[in-house]
């Protein structure tokens, strides 16, 4: 079977908020740049983030990029890379202003500049106080922002593929990437384009969970994808979660309710936070909570048909207060978890919320991997920015208004590499590879042509129970062990999914099944990696790695000041050293992180 | 009105795909409502529908959660029908 080629100098898989700032650059630059995408632009996940942009302007007092840096590392708890995170607090300013010129509505102050407003984790002088710096637009900072960059990116020509899903990478004989195979939603067309260039900038996988609140778009593809094309994985084991998210849906409830008087209890009825925070209870840290959480669904004490989650009760609370305070929490409640939190207890569980690792990156957007000489050799031809990539600036743990900044920093240089690249290399493109894209027809045939396979839907809510189960907010030796065979047991079934839609005609049975396998990947990373690190760090918390005085927060630098990277090829692991190292600066040197 | 068999923009796979959104609230109300409803929406209501699915998102949710009225007569049904929140066990992805 013929496969029709495209070819464009750069092709960019996804128009989120780090795929349309990449492509800002090489369309500006005059190259001819594809932006391929599985659903509208302005209707990527970017648009749910509302908390702003962090940027040391100090608009509305005294800030500095070193104090942002010195926030970033402690935040990451060692594990961030110290060049990239000096990289993108120093490029903040310009990369938010740059915004403002694309027509970003920001808030302002009443002298006109950008206003500005403190946002957890962020301090001034090296962890003094808390400080002003989040830029943001009203609550839709995230909308806004996509808005201003598409805007400028059809102003300056670039081309989108909307509803086109992105399949397989494809790299030739030398392993430089070549292009990527994807397949038009309409008509189910499968083709290639052909590029000197690619970048991904495909967000994170949180759907890997079973409570998440990630978009169902979030699938992993890239992730998945770079798996598939024999890139390792880099830090997989690390994921945030918020502590009360509805169950069985994941929209999050603000922790406002609990400020506001809620109690969490127990299939018993009890409020069993007194026995794990006696004096802050319910308004112990997230971490504290999210961790009295697991232990009671573990225990047995979980509530529901499922022994699967908590309540969060508020019952007990005057009903004026709830309609005055937290309106759109009862309509939430009412909406997901269809009950009225005025009569009866909100069903919550910890619930995944942002992906930290990915696929491996310097400060430059390259895609680098080990090799015989060096444990980052560059990737020819392949870039990566935004949740889908690890850079690494969030490390073990992201702080909040980072990710925004992230995507733009790191779009930004991904695109002005490529552009660099692209135009270093001669005018034609490098040949593709005779089999370019036998790979993704085998795929996508075997889909087609699967007889007594597993059920779409059921392998992956087998996956997100497992993930949940197994790798969730606080986990357990005896648990991920377990958890490894499960999902390997569960990728099996992945393997031989089969629908009963043949359609060609917008067939969203097949995209999913699709999605399932970048999905799938994601998961084995996880549960592999989360399962080999034996302390604790950031978000990755063990209940067999404890406080100790040698090891602060069950932190074990000695063994684990590391980055993870799995691969696919033989479910294996290899490591890297962490880059203490930053650009200009002293190191910032390893300490406990305290709040 | 055209015949929807025929004219892509009221495909009804395409309408599925387009209760894809950025944000998760909505995500989960459409599949409900797909669930539930879709499969009864006469050929004009599927136009409604397809004009429905055009709007922004943060804007879309406001309507459907009651935070904003939404300015459009024709649109109210639908929402209706979209917050209508009886369990199917849809919210399993």
């Amino acid at each position: 079977m013929s496969v029709p080629v495209r070819k464009f100098d750069a092709v960019i898989v996804g128009a989120g908020g780090a795929g349309l700032r990449a492509a800002i650059q090489l369309s500006e630059a005059g190259l001819k740049t594809a932006v391929l995408s599985k659903v509208f632009p302005t209707r990527s996940h970017t648009v749910a983030a509302q908390g702003g942009v962090a940027a040391s302007l100090g608009n509305s007092e005294e800030d500095h990029w070193h104090w942002h840096m010195y926030d970033t590392v402690k935040g990451s708890d060692w594990l961030g890379d110290q060049d990239a995170i000096e990289f993108m607090c120093r490029k903040a300013n310009e990369v938010v202003v740059e915004l403002e010129h694309y027509g970003m509505p920001f808030d302002r102050t009443d002298a006109g500049k950008i206003y500005q407003r403190p946002f957890g984790g962020h301090m001034s002088n090296f962890g003094e106080k808390p400080v002003r710096r989040s830029c943001a637009a009203a609550d839709r900072t995230g909308h806004a922002m996509l808005h201003a960059m598409y805007q400028r990116n059809v102003k300056v020509n670039t081309q989108f593929f909307v509803e086109w899903m992105a399949l397989d990478l494809v790299r030739d004989e030398e392993g430089a990437v070549v292009g990527v195979t994807a397949m038009e939603m309409e008509t189910s067309e499968i083709v290639m384009f052909h590029a000197k260039a690619v970048l991904f900038a495909t967000g994170g996988a949180g759907r890997i969970f079973h409570s998440s609140t990630n978009a169902f778009i979030n699938t992993g593809d890239g992730v998945g994808m770079a798996a598939r094309a024999g890139i390792p994985l880099e830090d997989m084991e690390f994921w945030q979660f918020h502590p009360t998210g509805v169950a069985g849906a994941g929209v999050l409830i603000t922790e406002g309710v609990r400020g506001e008087g809620g109690i969490l209890r127990n299939s018993d009825k009890e409020r069993f936070m007194e026995r794990y925070a006696p004096n802050a209870k319910d308004l112990a840290s997230r971490d504290v909570v999210s961790r009295a959480m697991v232990t009671e669904i573990n225990e047995g004490r979980g509530c529901g048909p499922n022994k699967d989650h908590v309540l969060l009760d508020i019952t007990h609370l005057p009903p004026e207060t709830i309609l005055k305070r937290l309106p759109g929490i009862r309509e939430i409640a009412i909406q997901f978890a269809g009950v009225d939190p005025i009569k009866e207890p909100i069903p919550v569980v910890p619930t995944c919320h942002y992906q930290m690792g990915g696929i491996p990156t310097n400060y430059n957007g390259e895609v680098v991997v080990p090799s015989a000489t060096s444990k980052s050799e560059v990737v020819s031809g392949f870039y990566a920015a935004g949740e889908c990539a690890c850079a690494s600036v969030h490390g073990a743990n992201r702080l909040g208004t980072n990710s925004l900044l992230d995507l733009l920093v790191f779009g930004k240089s991904a695109g002005e590499s490529m552009v660099d690249f692209i135009k270093s290399q001669p005018a034609a493109h490098r040949p593709l590879p005779a089999n370019a894209c036998d790979f993704t027809l085998s795929r996508v045939d075997r889909l087609n042509n699967q007889r007594g396979g597993a059920n779409v839907h059921e392998a992956r809510l087998a996956m997100q129970r497992a993930m949940q189960k197994h790798c969730g907010v606080f986990r357990f030796k005896k648990l991920l062990e377990e958890g490894v065979q499960q999902i390997s047991e569960i990728a099996g079934q992945v393997a031989q999914t089969e629908i009963a839609d043949k359609s060609r005609v917008f067939n969203t049975a097949r995209l999913e099944a699709l999605e399932l396998d970048n999905l799938i990947e994601v998961a084995k990373a996880t549960m592999v990696s989360a399962n080999a690190r034996t302390e604790s760090r950031g978000a990755h918390v063990r209940d067999d790695a404890p406080d100790t005085t040698e090891r602060p927060n069950g932190r074990d630098d000695q063994n684990w000041l590391k980055h993870t990277l799995w691969f696919r090829e033989g479910n294996r692991l290899d490591y890297k050293p962490v880059n203490l190292k930053p650009l200009s600066v002293e190191t910032i040197a390893l300490k406990k992180r305290a709040y | 009105m055209s015949n929807v068999a025929d004219d892509v923009r009221l495909n009804p796979g395409r309408l599925r795909w387009h209760c894809r959104r950025g944000l998760l609230e909505l995500d989960i109300a459409l599949q409900r409502f797909l669930d539930k409803h879709f499969d009864a929406l006469t050929p004009a209501q599927l136009d409604d529908f397809a004009n429905l699915l055009s709007a922004e998102d943060i804007q879309f949710w406001a309507w459907v959660s009651g935070k904003e009225d939404c300015p459009f007569a024709e649109f109210e049904y639908l929402l209706r029908l979209i917050r209508d929140n009886t369990p199917v066990g849809a919210a399993d992805r």
